[in-house]
């Protein structure tokens, strides 16, 4: 089971590889959307994990780049985001097979809420 | 005395008086009747005794008689007094009423006797033929001596007898006299009582039609002074309008001048004088063009006078805007108001009055607040950039400090999961303080930022049907740990009829779970807490209490400011953020409750009180 995880923070990304890992999955790591993007397209995995805010543009924005994408567009993206407020949320539901998870994250619970996104 | 009394006492007295005059009458007619009784009694006595002496006169004569002749005929009354002389006698005695005359009938008896002895011896020697013995024994002269005694003992009681008639006589006359002089001082006391009667009828009368037209006149007095009263009114009444209407003009804050239907000016009020420079006495009588002298703020060409529309049409006229009044001295001045008719009770227009006012401060200020207009405008640009500037910050802050707070916590719990090998004792528990603190953290920026988007505006409700009941219950399991862990005795009171809510799901819970864990922390081991849940209205009312630390009077205010803590033993062993219960009031009345919080004082527990509506006020 193949997940791209997408966050500028080192430490989240690392935390969120580790509970994945740990869990059985094979982690690859982006730290902004455009190698995100080129990753996801690579190698295809089996659901992206995604930071909202990056350093060059939305995670949404990047999500949509991959809907548009015939190869990636079926791949399930979980949002996960420190934002609250609730205009960030909207955008969210309009981008199809996605999901939302707040942080911080429970450690104990995250694969598992992760794992439910895949079909 | 009141002559009604008088004539009431005069009565009586006449009546007094009639009824003495009766009973005199009375008693005087007794008098006279006896009087006349007595007199005729004495006539029957002296006529019984002359007859008794006629009667032995009689017998003396027959007796006489017969001793002459021997004819027994003349003994015929001799033998009438023989034999009825005792009888006669003693009527008369019994007749006789006074004692002396009495007397003298006690002497005539033995004498009578002895007369008729006499007579009756002279008779025997007649008949006898002893007309010797009859001779001397008439010749004795012993008859006639006894008759001359009896002639003159009975003319002694005659004359008694006379007199007592002469006297009685004399009682009748007195009486008689007492009965006139009776009746007529009788008749004149009555005749002067009917006077006396009549004058005061008379007086009566007189002073009642006295009283009756004095009544009247006082009434008409009366209503004279009435209308005295009324007139003097009306006179105060108009001079009070006049005043009024002077020191109304006086004291308008308006100009007001008039003028006559041909448009001469008749009255300036003070203001009026004040904003011309004309004076009353120097504009009167001057047409009102040369005193109201106006021209347009922008052309400056002279402005059409209303007071000639106002008399030509009967119409009120307003000013045109921005109105110059030129003064007398040239100074200008920014005006406005309008002109009216003045009418007499025909309704024909006899005048127009015109009222203006200086506008000068008026078009300042209103230049004033349209630039504080402008300014306030910017304000609220500047406001709103704020606002979203607060929101946007708000938004970072969140982000920023959630971010480094994902990795503390998560970390920390991996590390105490021991997802990558095992800790020592100390370890554990030195991850276990950082992921706590951490939690700590990530609670109190939760809270603060709900905080703020309340006050903001911002929170949005995601309504839906909440079980009540269900939820309630629920909730409380989730403190049941901490409660059993203090060995605290939890007391549910939750009716069985509570209605559906309609409200945040997530925010009702919040609440709910802030105030129960507020009632564990804040509850000494051994104590109670409790909640209450039951329909009130057209909503639920839920009560949250506990029997712990309390809350002193003085701090009843500081609890809803945020970060509050209550200053007690058990304040350092308890954790929260302060924020719990003005969040939880924010987010009921955020819902249209209400919510309150009671405490008798320090150690004396809490009651948290907190309504929801069937239906929320709040739409999202």
């Amino acid at each position: 089971m193949k997940a791209l995880v997408v966050d500028d923070n080192g430490n989240n990304l690392l935390l969120e590889k580790d509970l994945l890992e740990v869990a059985g999955f094979e982690v690859f790591e982006a730290e902004n959307a455009s190698d995100g993007i080129a990753v996801a397209r690579k190698e295809k995995p089996d659901i992206i994990v995604m930071d909202v805010r990056l350093p060059d543009m939305l995670g949404t924005e990047a999500a949509m780049i991959l809907r548009q994408d015939k190869e990636t567009q079926d791949i399930p993206i979980v949002f996960v985001t420190a934002s609250v407020m609730a205009d960030g949320r909207a955008v969210m539901d309009t981008i199809p097979n996605s999901g939302f998870i707040g942080k911080p994250i429970n450690t104990r619970t995250f694969a598992k809420e992760v794992r439910q996104f895949i079909k | 005395m009141k002559n009604t009394h008088k004539i009431v006492a005069s009565l009586a007295g006449a009546f007094l008086l009639v009824a003495l005059g009766v009973v005199v009458l009375f008693w005087t007619f007794g008098q006279m009747k006896e009087a006349a009784e007595n007199r005729s009694h004495t006539k029957i006595v002296i006529s019984s005794a002359e007859d008794l002496l006629s009667d032995l006169r009689d017998a003396e004569t027959g007796q006489r008689g017969y001793s002459l002749t021997g004819d027994e005929a003349y003994l015929e009354p001799y033998l009438a007094v023989r034999d009825g002389f005792s009888s006669h006698l003693k009527a008369l005695r019994q007749l006789t009423l006074i004692s002396a005359a009495q007397k003298h009938l006690d002497t005539i008896a033995p004498l009578m006797d002895a007369k008729l002895l006499e007579m009756a011896h002279v008779i025997e020697l007649r008949r006898n033929q002893d007309m010797t013995g009859v001779l001397s024994a008439v010749g004795s002269g012993q008859g006639k001596r006894l008759m001359d005694s009896i002639r003159i003992e009975m003319s002694s009681f005659v004359k008694i007898e006379e007199d007592a008639l002469a006297q009685h006589e004399a009682e009748f006359q007195s009486n008689m006299r007492r009965l006139f002089t009776v009746i007529v001082i009788a008749s004149l006391l009555i005749l002067v009582l009917a006077l006396l009667f009549s004058y005061l009828i008379y007086r009566e009368t007189q002073h009642r039609l006295k009283n009756l037209a004095l009544l009247q006149t006082q009434h008409l007095l009366e209503i004279q002074e009435g209308t005295n009263r009324q007139l003097q009114q009306a006179n105060v009444t108009l001079q009070i309008s006049e005043e009024k209407l002077a020191v109304t003009l006086n004291s308008i804050g308006d100009a007001v001048m008039a003028t006559d239907d041909e448009g001469r000016v008749t009255l300036l009020n003070p203001l009026a004088e004040q904003l011309t420079g004309w004076t009353q006495a120097e504009a009167a009588g001057r047409p009102v063009e040369e005193i109201f002298r106006i021209i347009n703020q922008e052309t400056r060409q002279p402005s059409t006078i209303p007071v000639k529309e106002t008399l030509a049409h009967g119409t009120i006229q307003g000013l045109a805007n921005h109105t110059l009044l030129i003064a007398r001295d040239g100074r200008e001045y920014a005006i406005a108001d309008s002109c009216a008719p003045i009418r007499n009770r025909d309704g024909e227009v006899v005048g127009a009055v015109l009222v203006f006012r200086d506008v000068t401060e008026q078009m300042e200020m209103e230049i004033g607040l349209e630039k504080a207009h402008e300014e306030l405008k910017e304000l609220t640009c500047e406001l709103k950039r704020a606002a979203r500037a607060k929101s946007e910050f708000l938004a970072n802050m969140s982000h920023e400090l959630r971010t480094p707070l994902n990795s503390i916590n998560g970390f920390s719990e991996v590390l105490y999961d021991e997802t990558f090998g095992p800790l020592n004792e100390k370890q554990r528990k030195y991850v276990n303080n950082i992921l706590t603190s951490g939690k700590h953290l990530l609670l109190l920026i939760n809270q603060i930022l709900d905080m703020a988007k309340v006050e903001a505006g911002k929170m949005n409700l995601a309504l839906s049907s909440l079980p009540m009941k269900s939820l309630l219950s629920d909730i409380s399991l989730l403190v049941a740990d901490m409660v059993g862990k203090k060995e605290l005795q939890m007391v549910l009171d939750i009716a069985d009829d509570l209605p559906n809510i309609e409200a945040d799901e997530l925010k009702v819970k919040q609440i709910i779970y802030n105030l129960l864990s507020n009632a564990v922390k804040f509850t000494p081991a051994g104590g109670k807490i409790g909640m209450g849940a039951k329909k009130v209205g057209s909503g639920i009312e839920v009560v949250v209490w506990d029997t712990g630390v309390g809350i002193a009077s003085e701090n009843m205010e500081k609890i809803f400011e945020g970060f509050f803590r209550v200053d007690t033993p058990y304040s350092r062993v308890t954790e929260g953020t302060g924020l719990g219960l003005p969040l939880s009031k924010k987010l009921v009345e955020l819902h249209g409750g209400k919510f309150s919080v009671e405490s008798e004082g320090l150690n004396k527990g809490v009651s948290v009180r907190f309504t929801l509506s069937v239906v929320s006020s709040k739409e999202v």
